[in-house]
């Protein structure tokens, strides 16, 4: 038990401040993309960083969602609630690691589709794909999801 | 009775959740029969343990929590015990969830079954820090207890051999809770009662349960009961006893439930030894903020979200795969063969190939959407879901539980309204039923996309959207409308079980995702074809009889056939108010097959192939954005296609089919001309 705890402290020194900003990333893409979307349906102007933030009310959702929940673990965690502190972070990066799946996903998907129906593939647009905001923080989401599982299960049963 | 020309059979009984499946696999090799149950589509596997040299006969009971009259799984269940008497009965208990699984357990044994205990999931326990004493629990109970682990196959062995002995070795329990001396001596003065004037219903049910379920007053025995010449006594007698006990005990049904409850927590204390220091588990923690009633929400609706990217846009390839396949490869050898006749290769180009294509398409949609569900049902997750929403749903009288139809009805309404049958009260089952065809299935979503796309712009995305939530808020309030009306009475409380999270596993999700799609694939080889041909002849004939297939091509001649002809005079009079096309009007009469039909019968009675469909409505402006948007709503409800109806026949009878199908009808009819008044109020065109 004192073992993991020492772990567990570490850890947490490492992860929480990464995950307050990566949380407020996340808010500020999540916003952007309403943004979008308000702007994508009426037609009223061009996306802001429409490389990276699609107009796209479910990225949005998710994005904030993630968010929340990034900054709510911070939260728990200057409360003095430690464990659910490791429970938000664990589900906030979790939801990061499967939106980033999901894009990377659908690049593959929509190159084998190219593939498919026989039309010229435009690799810059996939390349660019990777470059979503949701895929972006997912790649610095995966390693830090892996370490907070690992605390996880020490500390549970 | 001749034993011997009958083959031995167990049953497997067991909460859901427990194993069973896994279970059944272990015994039977994983080879089964599947059938359903008379009468109703729930459905029955059947297959065959070899042991020794001998075969036994392996029968898989519906996943249910006790054996009441309240759903219909339990009556099955409790129906096919008495009636076909089952050598065995082995009651898979779950060792992390031992008080509802002895409820059960006790349940059958009062039912008079010869039962062997699996108790299964013992790995589960140990993780999580305790044993149970299987010796003692089986001294308790007084019948044999195998601890198994299913997924490794821990205890198999000894499980089938613990079968074979019990199947020589009959062992009744079913005095095996004491309801006290009041409740006990009505008891015995009704078994007395029927063994005096209905010694036949004795010989077939144990004559204490009966008693039991008479002072209960379950539905099902009293109606059984009332059928005999003797009938009528027997029930006075019971109903004279209900009363006195009444007065003393409150309602005899809550005590008798709480007094086997208080039994089960009796063993339940007698066996259960913690060995290791309690921590938090996983999931609690985990469940502290997926099931918080504010944080939960917008999660659930994130993931929900993802399993639609999932859906969509993941499945792309394979959908494409299937287009090209279809109607570029199919539809060109069929143009190339030459000799058939004329009439010949319309019907096959462009009747079955294109119909039937146009809803292949959806495959690979409705495959993935089954699939990502099923990983999240199997991780447990949509438990959470239903737990979430529980007391938002009950405002509206249903059970948490109901949201589960709706979401696979985003996917499937046949599917969805079959998955109705998991709520176990018996008002709440048939309001979810009857509503979860308002959930926006994918057959819907090409109709949306089509007309949206063609005529509202930059704002159909947030149209298509609005229609989704559209449909759940009708749902809603029909739901509440009929738990106000046809369905009284208390809604249950949250009853479901939270499991614990697990690692989903792939045969599981592999047979749910085949079982949920395939009922598709069913209704695109049988009802859609089948539709698909009708709107072929119906616009290739008409009064003046075969008008060839220039009928497709030319809209003059389509005129005058069957669907011409239908479709004006839809157009003129019952939707004159709403400004359709003759053609959009006609499509909707087609859709009452399956909704998939509209977009290919606009195609075809445009004379365009589907891919060109767009820019027809576009550019002949066919609709305004505003009878556009109410076609769309009409699409969403107007009627379940006839899959659905068929489903909602096969659970819940004619009747409920035929009110589905009228009250679709009308209340599309009301949403579309409201909207259609109230938006041109609002100055909308
Ligand atoms: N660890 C563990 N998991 C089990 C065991 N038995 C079943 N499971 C898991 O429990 C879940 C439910 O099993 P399933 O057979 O579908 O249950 P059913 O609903 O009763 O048919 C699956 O994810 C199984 O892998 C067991 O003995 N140990």
């Amino acid at each position: 038990m004192e073992n993991s705890k020492g772990i567990f402290k570490r850890y947490i020194y490492v992860i929480i401040p990464i995950e307050v900003v990566l949380g407020l990333v996340y808010s500020v893409a999540g916003f952007i993309a309403i943004i979008n979307w308000y702007l994508g349906t009426t037609g009223a102007g061009e996306f802001l960083y429409s490389d990276y933030i699609p107009g796209d009310l479910g990225i949005s959702l998710v994005m904030l969602s993630i968010g929340f929940l990034m900054i709510l673990s911070a939260y728990y965690w200057f409360k003095r609630k430690p464990v659910k502190s490791l429970a938000a972070t664990t589900l906030g990066l979790g939801l990061a690691v499967a939106a980033m799946v999901m894009q990377v996903l659908v690049i593959i998907a929509s190159w084998l589709d190219g593939i498919i129906v026989g039309e010229p593939i435009a690799y810059e647009e996939l390349v660019m794909g990777f470059l979503r905001a949701e895929a972006l923080l997912g790649y610095i989401a995966l390693p830090l999801f892996y370490i907070s599982l690992r605390i996880l299960s020490k500390i549970t049963t | 009775m001749a034993r011997e020309s009958r083959r031995v059979k167990i049953a497997l009984a067991g909460i859901p959740n427990v194993g069973k499946s896994l279970i059944f696999n272990r015994l039977t090799g994983g080879r089964a029969w599947v059938g359903n149950w008379p009468g109703v589509t729930v459905e029955k596997k059947v297959g065959t343990l070899r042991v020794n040299g001998a075969e036994i006969e392996v029968v898989d009971l519906p996943g249910i929590y006790s054996l009441t009259a309240y759903s219909v799984d339990e009556l099955i269940a409790r129906n096919f015990i008495v009636e076909e008497k089952p050598d065995v009965v082995v009651c898979i208990v779950s060792a992390i969830n031992l008080e509802r699984s002895l409820y059960l357990a006790l349940s059958l044994l009062e039912l008079g079954a010869n039962v062997v205990i699996d108790l299964n999931m013992v790995d589960l326990a140990e993780k999580e820090g305790y044993k149970i004493d299987y010796k003692k629990l089986e001294f308790l109970i007084g019948v044999p207890v195998v601890p198994t682990v299913a997924t490794t196959g821990r205890g198999i062995g000894k499980l089938k051999e613990t079968i074979v002995k019990a199947i020589h070795e009959k062992k009744v329990q079913a005095r095996i809770v004491d309801y006290g001396r009041i409740v006990e001596e009505a008891i015995s003065k009704i078994e007395e009662v029927i063994k005096d004037l209905a010694p036949e219903l004795a010989e077939k049910y144990p004559a204490r349960w009966i008693a039991l379920k008479l002072l209960e007053g379950d539905s099902d025995i009293v109606g059984k009961v009332s059928k005999l010449p003797a009938g009528k006594e027997i029930i006075d007698k019971a109903n004279q006893l209900r009363e006195i006990l009444g007065k003393k005990i409150g309602d005899p049904e809550s005590y008798i439930v709480k007094q086997k409850y208080e039994r089960v927590l009796e063993i339940v204390k007698a066996v259960v030894e913690r060995v290791a220091v309690p921590r938090v588990s996983m999931t609690d923690l985990l469940d502290s903020v997926l099931t918080h009633k504010i944080v939960g929400i917008p999660l659930a609706l994130s993931a929900i979200y993802l399993l639609f990217r999932f859906a969509f846009e993941v499945s792309v390839p394979l959908a494409d795969l299937v287009d090209v396949a279809i109607n570029s490869y199919l539809h060109d050898i069929v143009l190339g063969i030459h000799g058939l006749p004329d009439w010949l290769t319309s019907f096959l180009a462009d009747g079955v190939i294109a119909g039937v294509g146009a809803v292949l398409i959806f495959l690979p949609i409705i495959a993935f959407f089954f699939l990502g569900f099923a990983i999240l049902e199997d991780v447990g997750y949509m438990a959470r879901v239903a737990f979430l929403v529980d007391k938002v749903f009950h405002k509206f009288n249903l059970p948490g539980k109901a949201v589960i139809p709706l979401i696979i009805g985003f996917g499937c309404n046949v599917p969805g309204v079959m998955a109705a049958r998991a709520i176990e009260d018996e008002n709440e089952r048939k309001t979810t039923a009857l509503i979860a065809p308002l959930a926006s299935c994918n057959a819907r979503l090409p109709v949306y996309l089509v007309i949206g796309g063609a005529v509202l712009g930059a704002s159909a995305g947030f149209a298509v959207l609005s229609l989704y939530v559209l449909g759940i808020i009708l749902a809603l309030i029909v739901g509440l409308l009929l738990r106000k009306t046809l369905f009284k009475g208390a809604s249950s409380g949250f009853i479901m079980e939270l499991p614990p999270y697990m690692m989903p596993r792939f045969d599981n999700v592999a047979i749910k995702t085949w079982e949920r799609t395939k009922r598709f694939l069913f209704k695109a080889g049988t009802v859609i074809f089948l539709g698909t041909v009708i709107v072929w002849l119906l616009s290739v004939t008409g009064p003046e009889g075969y008008l060839g297939p220039e009928a497709l091509e030319d809209p003059q001649l389509l005129r005058e056939s069957w669907a011409g002809i239908l479709g004006q005079l839809l157009a003129s009079t019952v939707f004159s108010l709403m400004g359709w096309d003759w053609r959009a009007a006609v499509a909707l009469f087609f859709g009452f097959v399956a909704k998939e039909i509209v977009v290919s019968s606009m195609a075809i009675l445009y004379g365009v192939g589907e891919e060109k469909i767009v820019d027809v409505i576009a550019e002949r402006h066919v609709f305004t954005p505003l009878t556009a948007y109410a076609y769309m709503a009409f699409v969403l409800i107007y009627v379940p296609c006839i899959a659905t109806l068929a489903m909602v026949r096969n659970e819940l009878g004619l009747k409920y089919a035929i009110l589905a199908l009228i009250y679709e009808v009308l209340l599309a009819y009301i949403v579309s001309l409201s909207i259609i008044s109230i938006g041109s109020v609002l100055g909308f065109r």
